[in-house]
């Protein structure tokens, strides 16, 4: 196929409402139209699988039904750019969000960034938390020490109850009642292996986005005026969780 | 790492759930096939367990995206990424598809079909010899299952490959069932394809099943859906690839509705079965 004719070929299989290009095909048209309908099933069902895998949950609050729709038509208007399926769906919450059908649920976009968060965590390259039993010789130490995020690290701060949302559905446990929802930070990070998704508080946030910066502790206490001791608990149960490394 | 030419042996397209099974008790398969792009990934847990049977058995790393056979330039970044994960675990075997899957914006996810041309022959020649180059080795390039006859095509798919070996030095990786599904789909029969191979130049063998589909005039299209086992037609054929070529590393592909491993440890056995010579004719 010429470069005309393998663009003519891929544009009818992504969009349903091109006609086949039956002129690049030998046989009787109306059965080389039904051929091309598998090709055409094929990639929309991979492109539709590759979001259900990175999406479980978002399939539970939609249903298997609705979320396929939805996906169907997410993947004819921003398909994946290439072949490493598990960077695709950056762009679902958002699309999920400009739906007339789903406006009344803005939530829906937060679960979708802890979704692609854990998959992109999963994914990250490995790189040895920060001990500090081994790496620091006396706790006053710690002040001075930089530190950086984990490669898995992903912290969302959701307008929503977004990990309440999320946790309820894979433990198959009730929503949280309409009068409780409160916005909600989510650190979502991998420990060695195992994929770890936690409510984060908004101090936590801070001293997280501050580390990420790359201050130390005594920089993060003057810039914020918490005492040091009160950062030091954060940051212990940072450490604790494995989601720092050493700068 | 196990890097040794082989030249028989039964193994799996491996699957992650397979993993704690697999490696309690390494002994039922002969090697393990990846598929590349699911390992592009930096880390993880993928890598973690790769390594651990990498250390056990041979690897053969198997790509679905490269798009050799289309018309835009391969992919920089994909090349990088293959050769990467190449140097990273010394797969015994290397192989890629006859095929396109992406047009250089969107990746379409299945294995298009190539026009048999002087024109596609050139271009897949040089994309294969740019892979070659780039790994540093040989790879293999498999037999695509197809649905369609293009227009365009004047050449034969096994004389294609044949000359696409020929002239890139490739090897080929030959899945019985896709030259079954393409003999059924688009005319041609399996003797005739087999006997214009250059069988010498087989370093892999691909065994999987398949699904029937009916068109509205009554025929039916075989389908490519690695979700079954393998059909006795393609064992048979098997049993006569095994009889002109001599053994050749095989995989089994249960892609979807993935089976027990203890099933599909099964079916490794009897493809073992034919390949010693255990089975009679039938």
């Amino acid at each position: 196929m010429t470069p005309d004719q393998q663009q003519q070929f891929s544009q009818a299989l992504s969009l349903p409402a091109e006609p086949a290009p039956l002129h690049l095909f030998a046989g009787a048209p109306e059965e080389c139209e039904q051929r091309f309908q598998v090709y055409r099933n094929n990639v929309s069902s991979a492109r539709v699988d590759a979001l259900r895998q990175t999406f479980p949950v978002l399939e539970r609050l939609l249903g298997a039904a609705y979320f396929s729709a939805v996906a169907a038509l997410f993947v004819r208007t921003a398909p994946p750019p290439s072949p490493t399926l598990h960077e695709y769906g950056d762009g679902f919450g958002h699309f999920l969000r400009q739906l007339p059908a789903l406006s009344g649920m803005p939530w829906l976009s937060e679960v979708a960034q802890i979704e692609r968060a854990r998959v992109r965590a999963f994914h990250a390259a490995d790189r040895q938390a920060f001990n500090m039993a081994t790496s620091i010789a006396a706790p006053a130490q710690l002040l001075a020490v930089p530190l950086a995020w984990h490669p898995s690290v992903s912290l969302i701060r959701a307008a929503s109850p977004a990990y309440s949302l999320w946790h309820s559905q894979r433990r198959s446990l009730p929503p949280p009642p309409a009068a409780q929802w409160q916005p909600e930070d989510v650190l979502v990070w991998r420990r060695e292996f195992d994929l770890q998704t936690a409510q984060v508080s908004g101090e936590q946030c801070t001293l997280l986005n501050q580390l990420r910066q790359g201050l130390s502790l005594a920089d993060a206490a003057a810039a914020t005026g918490r005492a040091p001791a009160e950062l030091a608990a954060d940051l212990s149960l940072l450490l604790a969780w494995g989601c720092l490394c050493p700068a | 790492m196990h890097t040794a030419p082989l030249s028989r042996g039964i193994g799996v397209a491996f699957k992650p759930q397979h993993f704690a099974a697999l490696i309690a008790d390494i002994s039922g398969i002969d090697l393990l096939e990846i598929h590349a792009e699911n390992y592009f990934g930096d880390g993880g847990l993928l890598h973690h367990q790769l390594e651990r049977l990498c250390a056990r058995l041979p690897l053969s790393i198997h790509g679905v995206g490269l798009s050799l056979g289309g018309a835009a330039p391969l992919n920089p970044q994909h090349l990088q990424k293959l050769k990467q994960l190449c140097d990273r675990y010394s797969p015994a075997l290397v192989s890629e598809h006859l095929a396109w899957a992406g047009d250089g914006q969107q990746f379409l996810a299945d294995l298009l079909p190539v026009a048999y041309t002087t024109n596609t022959l050139n271009r897949s020649v040089d994309h294969v010899a740019q892979l070659q180059d780039v790994l540093g080795r040989r790879v293999l390039i498999e037999n695509p299952a197809s649905y369609l006859r293009l227009k365009d095509s004047h050449l034969r798919e096994a004389d294609f490959l044949a000359e696409l070996s020929a002239r890139s030095g490739c090897g080929l990786l030959l899945d019985l069932n896709n030259l079954l599904i393409n003999c059924h789909n688009n005319g041609g029969t399996a003797d005739q394809y087999l006997r214009a191979l250059p069988l010498h130049s087989i370093g892999e063998v691909h065994l999987a099943g398949h699904a029937q589909h009916r068109l509205n005039n009554g025929r039916t299209l075989l389908i490519d859906d690695h979700g079954s086992a393998v059909t006795e037609p393609t064992l048979r054929l098997y049993q006569r690839l095994l009889r002109l070529a001599g053994s050749r590393p095989t995989i089994i592909e249960w892609d979807r509705q993935v089976p027990s491993w203890t099933r599909l440890l099964q079916e490794v056995t009897r493809a073992r079965q034919y390949q010693r010579g255990q089975v009679n004719d039938t």
